[in-house]
């Protein structure tokens, strides 16, 4: 049996660079322990999403906690793991769970909700014999949850589904249930360590982890990749790679690392493997509440000169969106202004 | 008088199906199967600069 852990070493563990050890493996034993102890239920639905969320938590390092989150934990319904389907999963593993353990169940949200024509662009079931959107559920279910955990970008600001021109009326689960404490885990998808250390801080602490103003995880979601990007010394440097596989930082390929927040760089994928930037494929910032609604393999506009800084989530605070665009702008501009980056027209093919 | 079994949500998929039997004496005599999402990424899709196409349209499907 592990010792207790404290929430502040909780947060020091899941923030801390996770490629040396496995963070899932670690913390399986205190999940284990916490669902002894009679861990809350937890319900898994799925709206105008891929199942990608899904298939990225499967993918964590550690074989055993795909057990502890699946059986050990009480996860009632789950539209690709659940053995029930129809009535069965409706009625059972949904509205029976909801009504046995009102304001006590987590309710785990993937893929947006389409909100035209009365929400008919996802029907997730079937109940009295008429169709059950998703709206309905999300509403239903939102509404009686302890809390919700948005996992992906579709479900926490509309992602994909919802970019313009937003042909099914797709939201954030946000903009369509209120009064309910909301975790957004955004990624598209997002790193399984992310998911798997949301659910164990509300089951080891009944209580959602520190959110930042998009309401995402301080401890992963606190840094900008350009910060502790492995190519941020060519950047300094000035050198940008021109084509895919050149050397260089990836800006000028349209990487949007300077306004992305998450971990990555630190963290890894794949069991630690490596990451977009360092592969070689530019950031497309899929946990920012704007993707993808930009062109992903242009270079970022300029924006208006500000004040040199690299803007962290706190700073940014309001519309955070704009301004972190903003912040960044002016460590772009600065970079002009000292000639890191010169004006297109002296760029020459291969002058790296 | 045939009888009607509706399974809907179909588990263990990618997506939201839904499945719809007609039953005459121990045979299917009708079925019919509907998927039950529609997010429009090929309406997206227009206008855009069409090397997007590979990182929105992988995203169709995520299993």
């Amino acid at each position: 049996m592990p010792k207790k852990l404290s929430r502040r070493d909780f947060v020091k563990i899941c923030a801390g660079s996770a490629a040396a050890i496995s963070m899932s493996g670690f913390l399986a034993p205190y999940i284990a322990q916490a669902a002894e102890a009679g861990a809350p239920p937890v319900i898994w639905i799925q709206g105008a999403s891929c199942s990608g969320c899904s298939v990225s938590l499967l993918n964590t390092v550690h074989p055993d906690i795909k057990d502890v989150l699946l059986k050990t934990i009480s996860v009632r319904y789950h539209p690709t793991l659940s053995a029930a389907a129809g009535d069965l999963a409706i009625e059972e593993g949904i509205f029976k769970t909801v009504k046995e353990n009102p304001k006590k169940f987590y309710l785990v949200v993937e893929g947006a909700v389409p909100t035209a024509a009365d929400g008919m662009f996802c029907i997730v079931g079937e109940r009295e014999g008429k169709p059950l959107t998703f709206l309905q559920m999300v509403q239903e279910l939102g509404s009686q949850a302890a809390a919700v955990l948005n996992f992906g970008t579709c479900s926490a600001y509309g992602g994909l589904p919802a970019t313009p021109p937003n042909p099914t009326g797709c939201k954030a689960v946000e903009d369509v249930v209120k009064n309910v404490p909301i975790v957004n885990v955004p990624g598209c998808p997002p790193h399984p360590d992310w998911m798997v250390g949301t659910i164990a801080h509300v089951l080891l602490y009944k209580d959602i982890p520190e959110l930042d103003t998009f309401k995402r995880p301080k401890m992963f979601f606190g840094n900008i990749i350009h910060d502790n990007c492995q190519r941020r010394q060519y950047f300094d440097n000035a050198i940008f790679a021109k084509n895919f596989g050149d050397p260089g930082c990836l800006l000028e390929l349209g990487c949007k690392g300077p306004i992305a927040h998450c971990d990555s760089t630190t963290r890894l994928w794949n069991g630690g493997v490596n990451w977009c930037v360092k592969a070689g494929a530019p950031c497309i910032a899929c946990t920012e509440p704007q993707f993808p609604g930009w062109p992903i393999y242009e270079r970022m506009p300029e924006m208006p000169i500000g004040p040199a800084m690299t803007a962290t989530v706190d700073q940014i605070g309001g519309i955070l969106g704009a301004a972190a665009v903003l912040g960044v702008g002016g460590h772009l501009a600065g970079n002009i202004m000292t000639g890191r980056i010169g004006p297109k027209k002296d760029e020459k093919e291969g002058d790296n | 008088m045939a009888e009607r079994v509706i399974i809907d949500p179909v588990t263990r998929i990618e997506g939201h199906l839904k499945v719809e039997v007609e039953v005459e004496g121990n045979s299917v005599v009708n079925a019919q199967a509907s998927g039950m999402l529609f997010r429009g990424l090929e309406i997206i899709m227009r206008g855009r600069d069409p090397r997007d196409a590979q990182q929105i349209m992988q995203r169709v499907c995520g299993v």
